[in-house]
């Protein structure tokens, strides 16, 4: 229990505050690292390489504006009027003022229909091929109404051919709408002499709303068919280079026309001189250094004055590059200048910022931002480090110990931990989204602070200024910071909620065991099992079916190959499967059925059907085996029950004998009375043999017998019975002719038991023997098998089948009163049994045939057994 | 004069044995149940037991167990169990011999007589003197003078007989089959073997034996051959 203190209650109450606040801290102190530059060089503002990008795209702006200026400028004045060749300024990005393609607009024009913006119409343009070649274009209104007028007229390919009632009306309708290619629906069109005009009509491209005429008054396909170069142009592209006109020019417009708002004098920080020559007009901001002559002079006011006035002064020469900035690069500015302001440039480029910043622009304002952050910097630094530690430590030891009490060694899980795996994951991500989003919104209204960013956009020229690093450009509020804070907590809150459950569940082992999927699973399986086996066989068989097809109609695709590969791995696999169950089931079931009752199919590897049928076939044998060994249980008590009855016979017909003995020795002269006293004798002796013959049958039949197996010679016991048999044999006057091998037939049987069946065979050749006939015993030994067979003519009729003889109390002499018991055979045929032979009656007519049949016992046999023996 | 202690809990065979005994001259006492037979044993002389098994009382097994104790007199047990286990413990606690019921009267008559003629006569007269005598159990041959004799009674045997008997006697305990019997009394090749020596050997045991079916001293062992049982209960050879 001591030892347990670091999964106690109080650990966890410490540990899971600890775990959730040292990862929010990470988290936001993180996010802000990675916001605001975590690799930021801890400089002064005036080295970063912002101010160096700031510096950059306000220079940029100076040569753009001297750019603009020359562009929209007439005489130094900005010029409404000037009219812009659309052609020539798509192609060089410059116009003259001259109009050389025949397509221009007034930059008055081009602005206002620029801010409107470019409006295409649903109609189409329809360009004409002249018998020559030529292009030549109309509004669709233009075209019709020439049509109408009978001006034109169309040879319809399909007026004479197959689609009746196709008129005027719907080409013209189709070739409004664009449906008509180049060469389709039309011969030719025609005037109304029949000269062809056209030999082709086609719907060109979407007409425009033309708001403005050219600057020469003409609306634009009249400029475009009055110029062969533009027709020839093509009136797409035509569009396409307005378009491009009409996005670009307004832009650049109101660029130069606001410039003085970010660059004038009064609302910037930053100074500038510019002249794009040596003897060429000065730009700059400060009404001081406009004086062309004193130039130098402006220059030096810059680089000596105020220290706190950061300048970089460029010349085409690198010689004469001058700055008070560290790790600037002359090469880099002068050729940075050179290439906006032109290769040619020869003039010079003085810039500078007053770093006192008495402007609040952006300048300002990226500086303020800056040195808060660099403030920030080292300790969200310190915090990301400590905290993250903290973080990792905290949720190691929480892995550790999560579902595990300080009192046992248990996996304890709570409500949580018992939704199905996937219900919980699947709440777990939606509530983390759901905070990521709230967060997201929340965060776009009060985050960064944009105000740099925008300022950083007004010094851009074009669309290439160079981007600040969010060290200037990221200012995270108190409300932005508090935002953060939150969705952290909830985000890192909600993490250990769903982490530690998943941990809780690996431990317990319920991941996959508490899985919807797998429940699905057992769901499926469980129906599967209980389909019938034709709907099984037939739903298998179509699935794999259709798989092969998805296969083929898929052309093969690479992921249903796979799958159709597998498909066909796993059929083989429950084919051969299922074929070696049924092996193993026919197995079982011949074993069982060949009397190997004790067999148990094995069923380790089997599943479904085959393992249900296997486990019958098994039960079919236990139950055998239980009945069986009923039956022989019954049998032993019979034959107990007999054995003590038997006793108790006995006695009684002990003293029967006895006095029937001493009557006789009465010397009664009666001779009726000498009569009944040998019937008496006769019967009670009778009554003794079968007192003892049932004993033993019952015995016999019943397997109740202790067997003492040895080695014997089947030969040599045949001649001593035969010995024991001679008196009697000759009594009834019946030859015995006996053929027995010369080698000893060696057989493994209880030489006594063996005796008595021999004694029952031969006393039922005594007893049933035609006297005066031959008796013929022969021992044979073939393939492994001893054969003993004893023949005799019967000497009474035997008209009762031959299983019957065999049954207890079947005599072959109904009539006559012998000694016999009538369990003779029964007997040796069980005892025969039970010494592992097989006795067989055979009958014919009188003749009688007993054949006793046993396994001979393989030995070498001694020498002096080497000894023939023959008839008698 | 002998006195024959008769003990069974059925009186008529009681009286039976009576009547058959008492013609041969026994004096008999009577007794229904084992503890009459040792009340009658304590107070008279008896030679010889007939005792039955299932008594009230006090029943053979335990009577015999005993009278053991104490008493060495020759005890015939009779009994209706006739299973070869109940016969083995009979013999095995000291009863001399066993007669199943129902018995031929004659037959316990010579077994009485048999066991009363060993139990007086070893008992007191030295053994057989000469160096070819071979005896076991009842059963002497001596071959000086060419005699058989049972329980002292002579018995007469053909010359084969006698051969085929001393054959055994002299080899007690071994098994002879018939064709080494053959080939040791003809000695010849036992070519033209029959069931000869079988026939022999029973004709044997008819005149040896009181009950040749079930054989004392000549026993058949089925399937190998014959024998002369060795006599390791009251000292043979």
């Amino acid at each position: 229990m001591k030892n347990k203190w670091y999964k106690s209650k109080t650990a966890k109450a410490v540990l899971v505050p600890v775990a959730i606040a040292s990862m929010t801290a990470a988290l936001v102190s993180g996010f802000w690292l990675l916001s605001a530059g975590w690799e930021a060089e801890e400089v002064p503002f005036e080295e970063s390489e912002d101010f160096e990008a700031m510096m950059e795209n306000a220079m940029m702006h100076v040569v753009s504006l001297d750019r603009f200026g020359k562009l929209f400028e007439t005489d130094g004045e900005y010029d409404p009027e000037k009219t812009v060749d659309i052609m020539e300024y798509c192609s060089s990005g410059d116009f003259s003022g001259q109009n050389e393609a025949g397509l221009t607009y007034t930059l008055g024009d081009l602005y206002e229909w620029g801010q409107r913006g470019l409006e295409h119409k649903e109609s189409y343009i329809i360009e004409c091929e002249k018998p020559n070649g030529e292009s030549y274009y109309y509004y669709p209104d233009d075209f019709e109404r020439l049509v109408e007028n009978r001006e034109l007229f169309l040879d319809l390919k399909s007026s004479s051919g197959a689609v009746s009632g196709y008129s005027d009306e719907d080409f013209l309708y189709e070739l409004r709408n664009g449906f008509i290619s180049e060469g389709a629906g039309l011969y030719s069109v025609t005037d109304i002499e029949g000269n062809v005009i056209y030999t082709s009509v086609w719907s060109a491209v979407n007409e425009i709303t033309e708001d403005y005429e050219t600057a020469d008054g003409k609306s634009l396909l009249d400029a475009v068919n009055g110029s062969a170069y533009l027709r020839d142009y093509g009136i797409g592209r035509i569009i396409d280079n307005l378009s491009h006109t009409l996005m670009n020019i307004p832009a650049r417009l109101d660029e130069y026309l606001n410039g003085d708002d970010v660059l004038g004098e009064g609302n910037t920080n930053f100074i500038y001189i510019y002249t794009d020559s040596a003897n060429g007009e000065v730009m700059t901001n400060r009404e001081a250094y406009q004086d062309r002559k004193a130039l130098q002079d402006s220059i030096s006011a810059i680089t000596d004055g105020d220290p706190v006035i950061k300048y970089i002064i460029v010349y085409p020469q690198l010689e004469d590059f001058k700055t008070n900035i560290d790790n600037i690069s002359a090469e880099y500015f002068r050729n940075l200048v050179k290439n906006n302001a032109g290769d040619d440039w020869n003039g010079v480029f003085a810039a500078a910022v007053d770093t006192s910043y008495p402007i609040q622009d952006s300048f300002f304002l990226a500086k303020q931002t800056y040195d808060q952050n660099l403030g920030y910097m080292n300790t969200f630094k310190t915090i990301v480090i400590i905290a993250g530690v903290i973080a990792i430590v905290s949720l190691v030891w929480l892995t550790v110990i999560a579902g595990r009490r300080a009192e046992d060694d248990e996996i304890h899980l709570n409500w949580f931990d018992r939704w199905k795996t996937e219900i919980a994951a699947a709440f777990v991500i939606a509530v983390g989204v759901l905070i990521f989003v709230i967060f997201g919104a929340t965060w776009s209204r009060t985050g960064v602070d944009s105000a740099v960013v925008e300022a950083s956009y007004a010094y851009g020229y074009d669309d290439s200024y160079r981007i600040l690093s969010g060290m200037t450009s990221v200012y995270i509020g108190t409300r932005a910071m508090a935002t953060l804070i939150t969705a952290a907590v909830c985000g890192s809150a909600f993490f250990y909620a769903g982490y530690l459950s998943l941990v809780r569940r690996i431990k317990a082992k319920i991941l996959w065991k508490n899985s919807l999927i797998r429940a699905l699973g057992i769901f499926i399986g469980k129906t599967w099992a209980n389909r019938s086996v034709t709907a099984k066989s037939i739903g298998l068989l179509a699935g794999f079916v259709v798989l092969h097809w998805i296969a083929m109609v898929t052309w093969f695709n690479m992921f249903w190959v796979i799958v159709m590969l597998i498909a066909d791995g796993a059929m083989l696999w429950l084919v051969v499967n299922n074929a070696i169950a049924k092996r193993k089931i026919k197995e079982g079931i011949e074993r069982i059925a060949s009397g190997d009752i004790n067999y148990q199919i094995p069923t380790a590897d089997m599943r479904g059907d085959n393992l249900a049928t296997a486990e019958k076939v098994n039960e079919i044998g236990n139950g055998l085996n239980l009945a069986l060994e009923n039956v022989l249980k019954s049998e032993r008590m019979k034959a107990d029950l007999i054995t003590n009855v038997s006793h108790d016979i006995k006695t009684p017909l002990t003293s029967i004998i006895n006095y029937i003995d001493l009557l006789k020795r009465e010397n009664i002269e009666d001779e009726k009375i000498q009569k009944y006293l040998k019937v008496l004798e006769e019967k009670a002796q009778r009554l003794k043999t079968l007192t003892e013959d049932v004993v033993e049958a019952s015995k016999a039949s019943s397997g109740n017998i202790n067997l003492e197996l040895m080695d014997v010679d089947f030969a040599e016991m045949i001649q001593q019975t035969e010995g024991e048999f001679e008196e009697k044999l000759s009594a009834r006057n019946l030859t015995v002719v006996s053929k027995l091998p010369e080698q000893p037939v060696i057989i493994h049987v209880d030489g006594r038991r063996m005796w008595r069946v021999l004694a029952n065979l031969y006393s039922n050749v005594v007893k049933y023997a035609m006297p005066g006939t031959r008796v013929y015993t022969e021992l044979k030994a073939l393939d492994g098998k001893a054969v003993f067979s004893i023949k005799n003519i019967s000497e009474q009729p035997l008209n009762i089948p031959v299983e019957e003889l065999k049954e207890r109390f079947i005599r072959g002499d109904q009539a006559r009163t012998s000694e016999g018991s009538g369990l003779g055979l029964s007997i040796a045929e069980d005892l025969v049994k039970l010494q592992g032979g097989k006795l067989e009656l055979y009958l014919d007519g009188d003749l009688f045939k007993v054949e006793v049949e046993f396994e001979c016992v393989v030995k070498n046999a001694t020498p002096d057994e080497h000894e023939t023996r023959s008839n008698s | 004069m002998y006195n024959v202690l008769v003990c069974d809990d059925d009186k008529e065979i009681v009286e039976a044995i009576e009547i058959y005994l008492s013609n041969e001259g026994y004096n008999i006492f009577k007794a229904y149940d084992g503890i009459q037979a040792l009340d009658i044993l304590s107070k008279e002389d008896i030679h010889l037991l007939v005792l039955d098994v299932m008594m009230p009382r006090l029943d053979g097994i335990r009577a015999t167990l005993k009278i053991r104790e104490s008493n060495s007199i020759p005890i015939i047990i009779l009994s209706a169990k006739s299973e070869d286990a109940d016969k083995i413990l009979g013999l095995n606690i000291g009863a001399d011999d066993y007669v199943t019921k129902p018995f031929n009267p004659l037959e316990l008559v010579a077994r009485v007589k048999s066991q009363l003629r060993r139990y007086t006569q070893l008992g007191g007269s030295p053994k057989s003197e000469g160096e070819h005598i071979y005896e076991t159990g009842g059963l002497k041959i001596n071959d000086d003078l060419k005699e058989v004799t049972v329980d002292g009674e002579v018995v007469r045997l053909t010359p084969i007989e006698y051969n085929i008997l001393l054959l055994l006697m002299k080899n007690q305990g071994r098994v002879f089959s018939i064709n080494q019997i053959y080939e040791s009394i003809w000695n010849e090749e036992a070519i033209a073997a029959d069931n000869t020596v079988a026939v022999h050997i029973r004709h044997i045991r008819e005149k040896i034996e009181i009950n040749p079916k079930e054989p004392r001293y000549l026993k058949v062992v089925w399937g190998v051959g014959y024998k002369i049982e060795k006599d390791t209960r009251k000292g043979g050879v």
